[in-house]
């Protein structure tokens, strides 16, 4: 078989500077981290390179389990992006020790390899094993802080729950294997066709199961147990990729499974998920606002924004697709600036708590800017990108008729208000916190890159829907 | 005549003004008060040379027409792929709120000379404010209009809070989720119009679709009207009102009344009416009713207040019912007369504010009953006030009065089965004006004088200017309002012919 490896570059790329990584980090103790860090982004700038070069031709490659199209690219570079972010801002937080980093580097490495992978199949068997790739590599890196209790905790819970829902899914996916007899997406789409009526009860729980098993993935209510203590225990930097990359490879999984095979159950899944979005806007919003921990409470948000992407998968129409990739686009940055503050404020304070906020806008006015403009668009405000991604969404959500949906989901903007303005209150409003905030110019790089995209693409949004609708056309291939 | 594009230049300036306040050193505060002036005045000052140009005797939208009507026009594609285009134009309604708000925010620019704590922040936030309230009223897409109007929101929320009184925090989250509310109503009318409308958040082009299909009609009016009506703010959507107003600093107050409530009645003449004219039709009587609630009701509450500045802020509630009255007449007395009304009312409003922040700043009390004898030791002081409570009453000669009189005269003429009685209702609320009004000048400048109040100094130069421009206002509108009524004639007899010709179809076939 004639192997097209040029195809798979930037996943091979990675997969070798994260061995290499590792290799030289058990080799070379005295090293200090910083250096293994910079390789690792460097080779990260190097695959997006390569993603960039690869584009997205189209072809079924190794077997027709994966494919490289523009969806595929698209999600590549959202991947890369997310990890790049992370391990800038992962060097400068404090409570990671420094002797496990070198390890810690190269699991996220993996773990973007995984999600890439994910991105790309088009085989179920192949989705399980990137799948798991990604969820038993995260169990490992939210335990990394071994002397913290809730870190262990919070891993031990992610792993027992993650291990059932996996069971679960797996589960789905042989009952629908049992009753097609395969597991590739587009032979799939036309054997579920071809099911006998007696059988579409079997079919029906299969599709109910398998989203179950996703609906964990991507924390959507009731599956969503495990995000908070997880989120709250896990080195605050990978809290951040926590809350974008898994979801967004689950969800990327997600809209070409659901789209192409079970295109002709939609009736069934966009039933569910509408409860479920419904649900978990609502519990998220709710839930957030008793938060005292800044961690626990982005871990509530991110939850209802989970609620908010999937509204776009359950419109499942054309404005639905591109408006997903968008939001999750100006998601990646919305979440990234606010992680920003939540990794200073812990550097400064030692807490996670609100009150560690207080002042912040006297104390350090950019940093307390830039987490004012990523609520703002987290709540989904004009002129921020966020407003256009739920804009998008919902449009297409109204557009295939989920009325209840847009009106869920907008109220639910509203409720929102409360907790994220809850510390924009204590940054602003309240006595400044009496201890001075560490300013690091990686942080402030970050932050004002994530601030001008979110800010750039929420006032001239054309070119990048443009862009989106290009990626996105490739999800049914 | 003009030929740059004013309409970009007067809603950008103050935001070019933030920028630049944005890269002055904080302790620089003098100079971000310059600067914030200056930008303001050239703000104000290009409103004049808009009002030099205006043709008043081009009528403003019509049905089917896209370019009927609206001046100074610019339309530039924007987010083409989602049929929403940067178009923004004024008429006769949005020329006197195109002026009501630059002026308002000059004075207010004025009055905020005195804000000593976080200088650099508080006019970043203001000169923003004022680009979000010029972007409302002279927007023509609605999608623009939206995001206008929520990045107005964001400065005041910080506006409110920042520099408030006691309960601020409460006041500004109350005021934004408030609104926020609102926003949503009307974000999903503009969606639900955008897929019906084929496709595009152009008014003119949505207006072409004009009748709606009744039963889609009829919920996105309401929805649509219940937004604007939280920010009028109608009962029983306004206890956000009093708290803000009560809580926000003088020139925030003066902001919030002077501008932001003509924002609701705005939104419902310009979007509710030219695109369900019919609905808004049968809705005449349902509107005639909350408006009597509002002026009644309002009245009865000021009434009631020992609080300077509450007393003002439900007096607003009350003025606000006699727009909605003048607006549900549809005759041409009502129109002229809400629209009017709510120019006057701005300006009478914003008066009224100043002067509680004035006599605040002196005594740093606004509880009426403390006081007696004001006038004595504040001569002008007593005499600007005197102008401005019996504009507020409607004393004949002074603002209010014409435009409360065109409303009342609408609703005796109009072809509203029984809108008279609406008048008759809303006329008995003047006699609770005048009782609250006469009550407050009375508990504030008349008796005895306090002796702890002796020592309060008059009004100084700066108070004496931010009021002068008012006061001058008020006079003219109240013995020459010609040149105002002949602004928004053809705009108004445009939009009554608008709303009564498919009216007269919709009538006769009803059931």
């Amino acid at each position: 078989m004639n192997i097209n490896y040029s195809l798979i570059a930037p996943e091979l790329i990675i997969a070798f500077v994260g061995s290499l990584v590792l290799c030289l980090d058990f080799t070379f103790k005295q090293t200090p981290k910083w250096v293994w860090s910079w390789i690792s982004i460097a080779g990260l700038g190097v695959a997006f390179g390569a993603t960039l070069w690869v584009g997205g031709p189209g072809e079924l490659m190794l077997g027709k389990v994966i494919v490289v199209d523009s969806y595929t690219a698209f999600f590549r570079g959202l991947f890369i992006l997310t990890a790049i972010l992370t391990l800038i801002i992962t060097d400068l937080y404090k409570d990671l020790p420094e002797n496990v980093k070198g390890e810690y580097y190269c699991l996220v490495l993996y773990v973007t390899v995984g999600m890439m992978f994910m991105a790309a199949s088009t085989d179920l068997v192949t989705l399980i094993v990137s799948l798991e790739l990604v969820s038993i590599l995260c169990y490992v890196v939210v335990g990394f802080m071994r002397r913290d209790t809730r870190s262990v905790e919070g891993s031990l819970k992610y792993f027992v729950l993650g291990a059932v829902a996996s069971g679960i899914m797996f589960y789905g996916i042989s009952i629908l294997y049992g009753l097609t007899g395969t597991f590739q997406f587009h032979t799939l789409a036309e054997r579920i066709a071809a099911i006998p009526p007696e059988n579409e009860l079997a079919l029906l729980f299969a599709v109910v199961v398998i989203l179950a098993g996703f609906g964990f993935k991507i924390s959507l209510v009731p599956f969503h147990m495990w995000t908070p203590d997880s989120y709250q225990g896990a080195p605050t930097p990978f809290t951040a990729f926590l809350s974008i990359a898994p979801k967004a490879a689950a969800l990327a999984a997600m809209l070409r499974f659901f789209w192409v095979s079970l295109a002709g159950t939609a009736e069934i899944w966009q039933g569910v998920l509408t409860v479920l979005a419904i649900l978990t806007m609502t519990v998220g919003n709710l839930v957030a606002i008793t938060q005292t921990d800044v961690k626990r409470m982005m871990a509530y948000s991110s939850i209802s924004q989970a609620g908010y992407i999937i509204v776009g998968l359950i419109a499942f129409n054309e404005m639905g697709q591109y408006g997903t990739l968008f939001y999750l686009l100006a998601y990646l940055f919305m979440n990234m600036a606010v992680f920003i503050v939540v990794i200073t404020i812990s550097n400064a304070v030692g807490s996670d708590q609100i009150s560690g906020y207080a002042g912040l806008g006297k104390r350090a006015p950019f940093l307390a800017a830039t987490m004012v403009v990523a609520f703002l668009a987290l709540i989904g405000l004009p002129p921020t990108a966020g407003f256009v991604a739920k804009f998008l969404v919902f449009t297409a959500a109204f557009k295939a008729g989920y009325l209840s949906l847009v009106i869920a989901g907008l109220l639910n903007s509203v409720i929102s208000v409360y907790y994220y303005f809850n510390v924009v209150r204590h940054m602003y409003l309240e006595e400044p916190h009496p201890t001075p905030v560490m300013k690091s110019p990686s942080l402030y790089f970050v932050g004002a890159v994530s601030t001008a995209v979110v800010l750039l693409f929420g006032i001239f949004p054309y070119q990048l829907i443009e862009w989106c609708k290009t990626w996105a056309t490739a999800v049914i291939f | 005549m003009i030929d740059f594009p004013i309409l970009t230049w007067i809603t950008f300036v103050p935001l070019i003004g933030a920028a630049l306040v944005l890269l002055i050193p904080r302790t620089r505060e003098a100079l971000i008060k310059w600067v914030s002036l200056v930008f303001t005045a050239i703000h104000f000052g290009l409103a004049i040379l808009l009002l030099t140009a205006f043709n008043p005797d081009i009528g403003g939208m019509k049905l089917g027409a896209i370019h009927s009507g609206m001046q100074f026009v610019e339309r530039v594609p924007w987010i083409p792929n989602l049929g929403i285009s940067y178009h923004v134009g004024v008429d006769g309604l949005s020329i006197l709120m195109v002026l009501l708000s630059s002026l308002i925010s000059l004075i207010a620019i004025i009055s905020s000379w005195t804000v000593s704590d976080r200088v650099k922040e508080y006019f970043f936030l203001f000169l923003t404010l004022e680009t979000g309230m010029m972007g409302v009223f002279v927007s023509l897409d609605l999608f623009l209009f939206f995001i206008f109007w929520e990045v107005m929101l964001i400065p005041m929320y910080f506006l409110i809070g920042m520099w408030g009184g006691p309960r601020r925090k409460y006041a500004a989250i109350k005021f934004f989720l408030y609104t926020l509310i609102g926003s949503i109503f009307m974000l999903v009318c503009f969606i639900a119009l955008y897929l019906v409308g084929g496709n595009t958040f152009d008014l003119l082009e949505l207006m072409q679709h004009v009748p709606y299909p009744f039963y889609f009609a009829l919920p996105v009016f309401i929805a649509l009207f219940i937004g604007f009506a939280i920010k009028i703010p109608l009962w029983p959507f306004h206890t956000w009102l009093p708290d803000a107003h009560v809580e926000a600093s003088t020139a925030i107050s003066v902001i919030l009344a002077g501008v932001l409530l003509k924002m609701g009645t705005y939104g419902i003449l310009r979007i509710c009416y030219p695109l369900f004219p019919d609905i808004a039709v049968m809705a005449a009587i349902p509107m005639a009713i909350m408006a009597v609630v509002n002026i009644i009701y309002g009245a009865f509450l000021a009434l009631n207040q020992t609080d300077f500045k509450k007393l003002v802020a439900y007096s607003s509630i009350s003025h606000m019912g006699i727009v909605l009255l003048g607006m549900a007449t549809f005759t041409d007395h009502g129109f002229h007369g809400a629209l009017l009304q709510m120019f006057n009312h701005g300006t009478v409003t914003a008066m009224l504010f100043l002067l509680a922040g004035v006599i605040y700043d002196r005594a740093h009390t606004r509880d009426m009953n403390l006081f007696g004898g004001l006038g004595v030791n504040m001569p002008k002081y007593n005499g600007v006030m005197a102008v401005a409570a019996f504009a507020a009453l409607g004393i004949p000669g002074l603002s209010i009065f014409v435009g409360e009189f065109l409303s009342f005269l609408g609703a005796f003429e109009s072809p509203i089965p029984n809108m008279l009685w609406f008048a008759v209702l809303a006329t008995t609320g003047m006699v609770i004006t005048t009782g609250y009004i006469v009550w407050l000048l009375q508990r504030i400048y008349y008796g005895t004088l306090n002796p702890r109040w002796a020592g309060l100094p008059d009004l100084d130069t700066r108070e004496i200017l931010m009021l002068t421009p008012l006061v001058l206002v008020a006079f003219f509108l109240g013995v020459y309002p010609g040149p105002a009524l002949d602004l928004m004639s053809a705009t108004m007899n445009g939009l009554l012919e608008m709303t009564m010709q498919p009216a007269a179809i919709q009538m006769t076939t009803l059931p």
